[in-house]
C-alpha cells in the first residue's frame, strides 16, 4: 500500500474571496466582523490595504479613509457552503478530501502516480484554485495535522515523518490547532514555539489543558492515528456567488458563471459525470430571479463549451433589472462516454456533431431546432411530430400511397371553378381518392377524401375534400 | 511534351470535353444529370443553387435520392433543413429512405438568425447535408456562405426563388427547374445546368422522378354535395 501523504490547503482569506472573487481585483473590498463590541475590518484585499485600511480597524474610520470601500459582514454559513464546494472539486485530485475550518486537506499519496508526481499535481492544484479565484497556502506532510499547521504557516513539504519533528519546530503556537485559552495559557508560562511544546511532559499537559492537547500532538507527529471524516459530496450541484456590486453588462455576468462552471467541471470530473441540463439563475434585488435553461444532447464537463453556449443564449437576453448574484444549478447529470476514434472515419469532423444542435438552441431557443418523427395515426396532421434533435421516432414506418414531401401548417381552403379546386389554376384530379376517416377519439374527427391534383404550372398538390364539399389544400408534392 | 501529356494535367480546363475525374463523391441518383457534373457527383464543400419555376414540381424529390444515400452511410452527422417553407413531412421523407433521427430543422425567428444558422451549419462540418431556403441574398451573404461551404467540406444546397436565375452567382453548381409533362413512371423535370464546373452551362437535361404509390386514376369524379 502506498504510504500516506496529506496536502493541506489553507484558505487564509476566505471571508474575503467568497465575495471578491466575483470580479476581477480592481476595487477596494474589505470584509468586516464584530470584534470587542464594535465592526471592525476583519480582512481587506489588496488595493484596499494600499489605500491605507489595516485589519482590526473600525469600519468608521476605515469609510472615513477610502469613501469607495466596498463592504461586506463576513458570513460563516457562505464560507463553509464555498468550502463544501471546493471540497466537492478537489474530488478529482483525491479520493479523500477532508474539511477543516479554514481549509480542507487531501490525500494525495494514492494519486501521485496518475498525476506524474507530487509536483506536477501541486501545479495543476494551484492553477485550479487561482481560476476559480482562490488564493490558498499549501503544504505537504505525512500526517494531516502537521500539514495543516504548516499550509498555515505559509508552505512546507515534508516526505519523512522521522523529518516532521525538525519541521514543526519552528511553527508558532498559531499555526496550530489549539483553543484560544490554552495558546493564551502557553503563552503566559512562555511556550512561544512549537519546539518548546513538544518538549513539555504529556502528564503535565494532560492535567492542566487537558487530554485533548498530549492526543494532538501525538498526532501531529504521526505517533497515534488521525482519524478524519471523508467529505461526501451530495449527489447535486448548485452554487451562487455574489456580485461585489449589481451590475445589468452581459459581459460582467460571464466572469463569475465562468468560474461557477469551473467549479461544476471540476465536480464533474470527480464523479466521472456529465451535465447534460443546467440552470442559471441571475438574481435581483427585488424583482423575482431570470431563469436561464440549458439543455445539451449529450453530456459535457467542457467549461469553455459551456460558457460559449451561456454566452450565446446571455448576449439575447434583456434583464429585467441589474443583477446582484448568479448561481448555476444542475437539473441532470448523465455518465459521460469517453470519446473514441472512428477506425474508418474518412471525415475528420472539427467537433462533435451533436453541438450544432446545441449552439443553434442556445442562439435561437429550444423548440427552433427539432428532429422529425412518425406517429401511428392516419391524420396527416399528427402522423409526424418534432423530437429532440437527434432522437429518433420509436415506431417503424409503414408505406402507404404517396405522401407529399411538405406538409402545410393548416389547411388552406381552396376555391372551387367549375367543381374542381383552384389554386393559382384550375387543378387537375390525377390520382384518389383515398378516404382518411380517423380521430373520433379524441374530439378532432376528420373525414377527408384525399387526392393528388395537377396544376397548370405542372406542379402536384394534395388536396382534400370534406363531406360538405369544401375543398382543402394540404400538401405539396416538391 | 505531347499533346496527350499535356491534356493529362490537371489545370488544363477542357470547355467541351470529359469533366475531370475525381473518387469518392455523392452521386445523384440521376444518370443524366451524373454525366453532366464534374466527377459524376454533387460538389464538395461548395453551395448548389436550385432555382425551381414554381414550387411543387419535384425539386425536392431531386435531392431526396441523394439524402437517402446519406441516411444509408455511417456518417452520424446531420441533414439540415434551414427555413424550410412548409412542414417537412415525415412519413414521406421515411418513405423516400431518409433517417429521420438525424434530419435537423431549424427555423430562426427572423432572418439574421436563419442565416446565421445557415453559416453555423455549413461551417462547422457538422452537416452532411445542408438544405436552405435562405431567399434573396446578395453578393457579400452568398460569398460568406460559400466560404463557410469549403470550410466544411460538405454539401449545400440553396433553393432560391426563380428570379435569382438572372443574378450572377459564385455557387459551383446552379441548377434550373422546369416541369414537363408526367411520363410514364411519374413526373418529368427540365434541368438547365446555368453553371457547372469544368464544363459550358448546358441542358435542358430530362429527368424522370420516380414516385411511389399506386397509378390508380380517379376513381369516381367527384360531385358537390356527396354523401
Amino acid at each position: 500500500m502506498a504510504s500516506r501523504l496529506w496536502l493541506a490547503v489553507h484558505l487564509p482569506s476566505l471571508p474575503l474571496q467568497v465575495y471578491g472573487r466575483s470580479a476581477a481585483e480592481t476595487f477596494a473590498l474589505a470584509v468586516s466582523e464584530r470584534q470587542a463590541g464594535r465592526e471592525r475590518i476583519a480582512i481587506c484585499n489588496a488595493p484596499a490595504a494600499a489605500a491605507g485600511i489595516l485589519s482590526g480597524m473600525p469600519v468608521a474610520t476605515a469609510q472615513a479613509i477610502l469613501p469607495s470601500l466596498q463592504l461586506r459582514a463576513r458570513n460563516p454559513a457562505v464560507e463553509s457552503r464555498s468550502l463544501a464546494r471546493l471540497a466537492g472539486w478537489c474530488g478529482q485530485f483525491s479520493s479523500f478530501v477532508a474539511i477543516r475550518p479554514d481549509g480542507l486537506v487531501l490525500e494525495v499519496g494514492a494519486s501521485l502516480r496518475l498525476f506524474k508526481g507530487l509536483d506536477a499535481l501541486v501545479l495543476r492544484l494551484q492553477e485550479g484554485l487561482s481560476s476559480l479565484g482562490f488564493a490558498v497556502n499549501m503544504a505537504v506532510a505525512p500526517t494531516p495535522a502537521a500539514a495543516s499547521a504548516l499550509a498555515r504557516n505559509g508552505g512546507g513539504r515534508v516526505h519523512e515523518r522521522e523529518a516532521l519533528p525538525a519541521a514543526v519546530a519552528d511553527l508558532p503556537l498559531a499555526c496550530l490547532d489549539l483553543d484560544g485559552s490554552v495558546a493564551e495559557a502557553l503563552k503566559r508560562i512562555g511556550i512561544r514555539n512549537c519546539e518548546a511544546l513538544l518538549r513539555l511532559p504529556h502528564e503535565g499537559l494532560a492535567r492542566r489543558f487537558g487530554a485533548g492537547l498530549p492526543v494532538y500532538l501525538e498526532r501531529l507527529l504521526g505517533h497515534c492515528a488521525d482519524p478524519l471524516a471523508p467529505y461526501v459530496a451530495p449527489e447535486r450541484f448548485a452554487a451562487q456567488l455574489p456580485l461585489p456590486a449589481e451590475t445589468d453588462s452581459h459581459e460582467a455576468l460571464l466572469f463569475p458563471l465562468r468560474r461557477l462552471l469551473l467549479e461544476l467541471c471540476g465536480f464533474l470530473r470527480a464523479r466521472e459525470r456529465g451535465v447534460s441540463a443546467l440552470e442559471v439563475q441571475l438574481f435581483h434585488l427585488r424583482e423575482a430571479a431570470t431563469r436561464i435553461n440549458l439543455n445539451l444532447v449529450a453530456a459535457s464537463a467542457e467549461p469553455e463549451y459551456l460558457l460559449g453556449l451561456l454566452r450565446e443564449r446571455i448576449e439575447g437576453l434583456g434583464l429585467a433589472a441589474p443583477v446582484v448574484e448568479v448561481g448555476i444549478s444542475v437539473l441532470r447529470f448523465q455518465p459521460l462516454a469517453p470519446a473514441t476514434g472512428d477506425l474508418f472515419g474518412e471525415t475528420a469532423t472539427a467537433e462533435p456533431a451533436h453541438r450544432l444542435p446545441e449552439r443553434l438552441q442556445a442562439r435561437i431557443g429550444t423548440q427552433a431546432v427539432a428532429s422529425l418523427g412518425v406517429q401511428a395515426d392516419h391524420r396527416p396532421e399528427s402522423a409526424w411530430c418534432a423530437r429532440p434533435p437527434g432522437k429518433a421516432s420509436a415506431l417503424p414506418h409503414e408505406s402507404a400511397s404517396s405522401r407529399p414531401a411538405w406538409l402545410l401548417p393548416r389547411p388552406q381552403p381552396l376555391t372551387v371553378a367549375e367543381g374542381r379546386p383552384c389554386y393559382h389554376g384550375r387543378l387537375e384530379l390525377v390520382q384518389g381518392p383515398e378516404r382518411i376517416e380517423s380521430g373520433w377519439w379524441d374530439g378532432a374527427d376528420v373525414q377527408r377524401d384525399y387526392y393528388v391534383a395537377a396544376g397548370p404550372a405542372g406542379n402536384r398538390f394534395w388536396v382534400y375534400r370534406e363531406p360538405a364539399g369544401q375543398w382543402f389544400l394540404h400538401g405539396v408534392f416538391a | 511534351m505531347s499533346l496527350e501529356q499535356l491534356l493529362q494535367r490537371n489545370d488544363v480546363w477542357r470547355g467541351r470535353g470529359r469533366p475531370i475525374e475525381s473518387s469518392g463523391g455523392l452521386p445523384t441518383g440521376f444518370a443524366a444529370l451524373d454525366a453532366e457534373l464534374s466527377g459524376q457527383a454533387w460538389p464538395r464543400g461548395a453551395l448548389v443553387e436550385i432555382m425551381a419555376e414554381t414550387s411543387g414540381i419535384g425539386e425536392l424529390s431531386l435531392l431526396l435520392p441523394s439524402l437517402a444515400r446519406l441516411s444509408a452511410t455511417a456518417d452520424r452527422r446531420w441533414l439540415a433543413w434551414i427555413d424550410p417553407p412548409y412542414i417537412p413531412y415525415a412519413p414521406a421523407l421515411a418513405a423516400a429512405g431518409v433517417d429521420l433521427s438525424r434530419v435537423l430543422c431549424v427555423r430562426g425567428r427572423d432572418r439574421d438568425e436563419s442565416l446565421w444558422a445557415l453559416e453555423q451549419a455549413l461551417r462547422t462540418g457538422t452537416c452532411a447535408a445542408v438544405l436552405a431556403w435562405p431567399g434573396q441574398l446578395d453578393s457579400a451573404q452568398s460569398r460568406r456562405l460559400q466560404l463557410a461551404a469549403e470550410a466544411g467540406d460538405g454539401y449545400g444546397f440553396m433553393f432560391l426563388p426563380a428570379a435569382a436565375a438572372a443574378n450572377a452567382s459564385i455557387a459551383a453548381l446552379r441548377l434550373s427547374l422546369q416541369a414537363l409533362a408526367p411520363g410514364v413512371r411519374g413526373r418529368r423535370l427540365a434541368v438547365q445546368l446555368l453553371k457547372r464546373r469544368g464544363g459550358w452551362p448546358t441542358g435542358p437535361l430530362e429527368l424522370e422522378l420516380e414516385e411511389s404509390g399506386d397509378d390508380t386514376a380517379v376513381a369516381s369524379s367527384p360531385s358537390a354535395g356527396r354523401a
